[in-house]
C-alpha cells in the first residue's frame, strides 16, 4: 500500500526529481525533468483517489492524501503554476535552486494533500525550509540577511501552528485537518490560525513578505509568490470559514497592501505588497464564510497565482537583463525589452480586474459577496484596494519602468524560455476572463456568478478610468523616490540590532569586568582558602590519627617519578615481571 | 514586428491622450443609463458613483501615502545597513 500511495502522491516525484537534481544536471537532461515532473503531476491529480487514504504510524492516522473539490482546484493551480515556473527557470545552470524550487512545490502540494495536522505540519515545514533557501541562492549579503530572518519568522509561526496542534491532540485526541465550527473554535484553534495567517501574510504578520521575496532570486521569487501564501489560504479555506476575525483582517490588508504599494520604489517589493493586497480579498472572502465568498476567494487565488507569477516573472526579466530592479533607476526600457512589457502590462490590467481578463471574473466575486452578504464596510475597503492596486500595479509599476524618462540603461529582452513561461501565464490571464467557465466549474461550494453585466462592465471601466486620470494628474507626484520605507519589521530588525549593541557593548562589558573580578580576587581567594585547607588536612588531622595520608602522598610522588614516559621501559619493566612470574610458577 | 506596433503608438499619443478621455466619457455617460439589477449598497443606485469613488480615492490615496512616507516612515536606502 505504502508504494502505491507514494506513486499517486504527487509531491513524491517533486521530491525524487529534487534529491537527483545534481546527477540530472550532471547528465544533461535536467531540463526534460523540470518540465515531465509537473507535467506528470498536472495528471496525476486527476487520477487521485476519491477516499481518504490513512497510513497508520506510531499510533496516529497519517491521512497523506484527501482529495476532494477544495483540493482540486489548489492543486490545479499549482501544478500548472509549477510547470510556469520550471519552465521560466530552465536557462539557470544552479541545481540547487531547482531542488529548492521542486521540494518547495513537493511541500505545498502535501499541505494541500493531507488529510490530517501531523502531515500537514511536516510540508509546513518542509516548504518554509526549501524557500529559504531560494532567498540565500542569491549569495548576495542582502538575500542572506533577508533569508534568515525569513526562516525566524517562519519558524515562530511553525511553532505556533504546532502549540495548537498540540493543544488540540491533548484536548481531544482527534487531529483530523476539518473545517473547525465558529462557536467550537478554542485556543488551540487560535494558535494554528495565527500559524495559518502568519503564512497568509496577514498584519502585523506580515513583514517578512515584503521583506524577503524582493531578495530571492529571480526564479525563486516566482515561485515563492505563488506557493507560500495560497497554500495558506487554502487552510484557512479548509478549517475556517466564517470567522469574523479574518473578515476584517482580510479588508485592512487588501488595503494596507496598496497604501505601501504606492509609495514603494522597489519593484519587486511593489509586487510583495500587492500579493498582501490580494491575498486581502482572498482572507476576506474566507471570513464572511459565503458560498459566493468562498468560492471568490478560491476562484481568486487561482487567478492571483497566475497573474502575480506573470508580473514576478516581467520583472525578473528585467532584473535579469539589467541587474536592477528599483524604479527610480530604470525608465524608457520598451524599446529593448518590448514583450516583457507587454507581459508584465497584461498582468497588470489582470491584477487590477479589467474586463476579459481573470482578475475581473474573480476579484468581483469577493466584492460581490461582501454585497451579497450586506458587509458595506469590507465592500468599500476592497473597491478601494482596488483603486490603489490599478494605480500602483496597472500604471505605476509599468509607467517607471518602461517609459517615463529613459534611463539609458543597456537591455535585451530575456531569453526563450522565460518568455515561453510568460506567454503561458499571458494564456491564462486572458482565457479565464474571456471563459471563466473553465475556471468557475473547479468551484468547491454550488452557487451561480455571472461577471458579465452592464452595470459591473461599467462600474469597473469607471473605478479604473478614473484611477488612470488621478496618475495622469499625479504623475509627477507619484515619481518614485529612492527611500526605504519602514514597516513592522522595524521592530525585530532594529530590535535585533540594539540587542546585538547591547551584547557587544555593557554586557560585554559587565561580563569582562566579572571575569577580572574573578582571575583577580575569586581565584587567588580560593587557591589560598585550598592550600590552607590541605595544611590543615595533613598537618593536623592526618597527624593526629596516623600520618597514611601523609606517607600515601610521598608514596605517589616516589612512584609518579619513576614514570620515565618511554616505551622501552615499561616493555622492558613488562618483561621481567612476566619473566619473574614464570620463575614463581615453575619454582612453586 | 511588436516594436512596430509600440513605435506606432509612441508616434501618436496625443491620439490616444484624446481616446483616453472619450472612454471616460463614455463610461460615465452610459453608468446614467445602466439598469441597476440588484442593490447591493447606498452606492449602486447613485449615477457617477463610481466615477467619484475612481477619482477621489486615488487622488485621496496618493496625497496621504505620499504624505505618510515623507513626513513618518521614509528613510535612506542604508538605513538597516548600520
Amino acid at each position: 500500500m505504502m508504494a502505491s500511495l507514494l506513486l499517486q502522491h504527487p509531491s513524491f516525484l517533486f521530491i525524487l526529481a529534487a534529491v537527483l537534481m545534481p546527477l540530472f544536471q550532471r547528465l544533461r537532461i535536467h531540463k526534460a525533468v523540470l518540465v515531465a515532473v509537473p507535467l506528470i503531476a498536472i495528471y496525476q491529480i486527476n487520477t487521485l483517489p476519491s477516499a481518504t487514504v490513512a497510513c497508520p504510524y506510531l499510533g496516529l492516522q497519517l491521512s497523506f492524501i484527501r482529495a476532494d473539490q477544495l483540493t482540486y482546484i489548489f492543486l490545479n493551480v499549482f501544478t500548472i503554476m509549477a510547470l510556469i515556473g520550471a519552465i521560466y527557470s530552465l536557462h539557470v545552470q544552479d541545481w540547487a535552486q531547482h531542488t529548492a524550487a521542486f521540494l518547495y512545490v513537493a511541500g505545498s502540494l502535501g499541505v494541500t494533500l493531507s488529510g490530517d495536522y501531523v502531515t500537514l505540519f511536516i510540508f509546513w515545514e518542509l516548504m518554509a525550509l526549501a524557500s529559504t533557501f531560494l532567498i540565500w541562492l542569491r549569495r548576495t549579503p542582502l538575500a542572506r540577511g533577508a533569508g534568515l530572518r525569513y526562516l525566524l519568522v517562519h519558524i515562530t509561526g511553525g511553532l505556533a501552528l504546532l502549540a495548537g496542534i498540540v493543544l488540540k491532540y491533548s484536548a481531544t485526541r482527534d487531529l483530523n485537518f476539518v473545517q473547525v465550527p465558529v462557536s467550537a473554535a478554542g485556543i488551540a484553534d487560535y494558535f494554528i490560525m495565527a500559524g495559518f495567517m502568519l503564512n497568509a501574510a496577514v498584519p502585523p504578520l506580515h513583514a517578512w513578505l515584503a521583506d524577503a521575496y524582493p531578495e530571492a532570486t529571480v526564479c525563486g521569487s516566482v515561485f515563492m509568490c505563488a506557493f507560500t501564501t495560497k497554500t495558506a489560504v487554502y487552510v484557512l479555506c479548509r478549517a475556517f470559514p466564517g470567522f469574523e476575525v479574518l473578515a476584517v483582517m482580510g479588508a485592512i490588508m487588501a488595503v494596507y497592501g496598496v497604501c505601501f504599494a504606492v509609495i514603494e520604489n522597489d519593484a519587486r517589493r511593489i509586487l510583495s505588497y500587492h500579493i498582501i493586497s490580494q491575498v486581502g480579498y482572498m482572507v476576506c472572502g474566507i471570513g464572511i464564510g459565503t458560498d459566493m465568498a468562498v468560492n471568490g476567494a478560491c476562484a481568486h487565488a487561482y487567478a492571483h497565482i497566475l497573474y502575480k507569477a506573470l508580473l514576478f516573472m516581467g520583472v525578473g526579466c528585467v532584473l535579469e537583463m539589467t541587474g536592477k530592479q528599483k524604479l527610480s533607476e530604470l525608465g524608457g526600457l520598451w524599446r529593448r525589452m518590448p514583450w516583457a512589457m507587454v507581459f508584465t502590462v497584461i498582468g497588470g490590467i489582470s491584477i487590477s480586474g479589467f474586463p476579459f481578463t481573470s482578475g475581473f471574473v474573480s476579484k468581483s466575486m469577493v466584492i460581490a459577496g461582501a454585497g451579497e452578504a450586506h458587509r458595506t464596510g469590507l465592500l468599500v475597503m476592497l473597491m478601494l484596494a482596488s483603486v490603489g492596486t490599478f494605480l500602483s500595479v496597472g500604471i505605476k509599476l509599468p509607467y517607471f519602468i518602461w517609459f517615463g524618462k529613459d534611463s539609458g540603461v543597456p537591455a535585451k529582452d530575456a531569453p526563450w524560455n522565460m518568455q515561453a513561461g510568460m506567454a503561458i501565464a499571458a494564456f491564462f490571464c486572458f482565457f479565464i476572463g474571456c471563459y471563466p467557465e473553465f475556471l468557475y466549474r473547479m468551484l468547491p461550494r454550488p452557487g451561480e456568478y455571472e461577471p458579465y453585466n452592464a452595470y459591473h462592465f461599467s462600474e469597473t471601466v469607471q473605478v479604473l478610468g478614473f484611477t488612470g486620470l488621478g496618475f495622469y494628474l499625479l504623475r509627477k507626484k507619484l515619481a518614485p523616490v529612492a527611500k526605504l520605507n519602514l514597516d513592522i519589521d522595524w521592530f525585530y530588525r532594529k530590535g535585533a540590532q540594539v540587542v546585538m549593541q547591547l551584547a557587544s557593548g555593557p554586557i560585554s562589558a559587565i561580563d569582562g569586568l566579572v571575569g577580572e573580578l574573578y582571575r583577580t580576587a575569586g581565584m587567588r581567594s580560593a587557591m589560598a582558602a585550598a592550600r590552607g585547607l590541605t595544611r590543615f588536612d595533613i598537618g593536623v588531622i592526618d597527624f593526629l590519627i596516623d600520618g597514611f595520608a601523609g606517607r600515601v602522598v610521598v608514596m605517589g610522588e616516589h612512584f609518579r617519578n619513576m614514570q620515565t614516559g618511554q616505551l622501552q621501559h615499561y616493555i622492558a619493566a613488562a618483561a621481567i615481571f612476566i619473566f619473574l612470574l614464570l620463575i614463581c610458577v615453575v619454582l612453586v | 514586428m511588436l516594436l512596430k506596433i509600440l513605435s506606432f503608438l509612441n508616434n501618436r499619443i496625443p491620439v490616444l491622450k484624446w481616446c483616453f478621455f472619450a472612454v471616460l466619457a463614455a463610461s460615465s455617460l452610459a453608468d446614467i443609463f445602466v439598469p441597476r439589477h440588484e442593490e447591493h449598497f447606498f452606492g449602486d443606485p447613485i449615477r457617477l458613483f463610481w466615477t467619484a469613488f475612481g477619482l477621489v480615492c486615488c487622488l485621496a490615496m496618493s496625497f496621504m501615502c505620499k504624505w505618510i512616507s515623507k513626513h513618518m516612515i521614509a528613510r535612506s536606502e542604508d538605513y538597516y545597513d548600520g
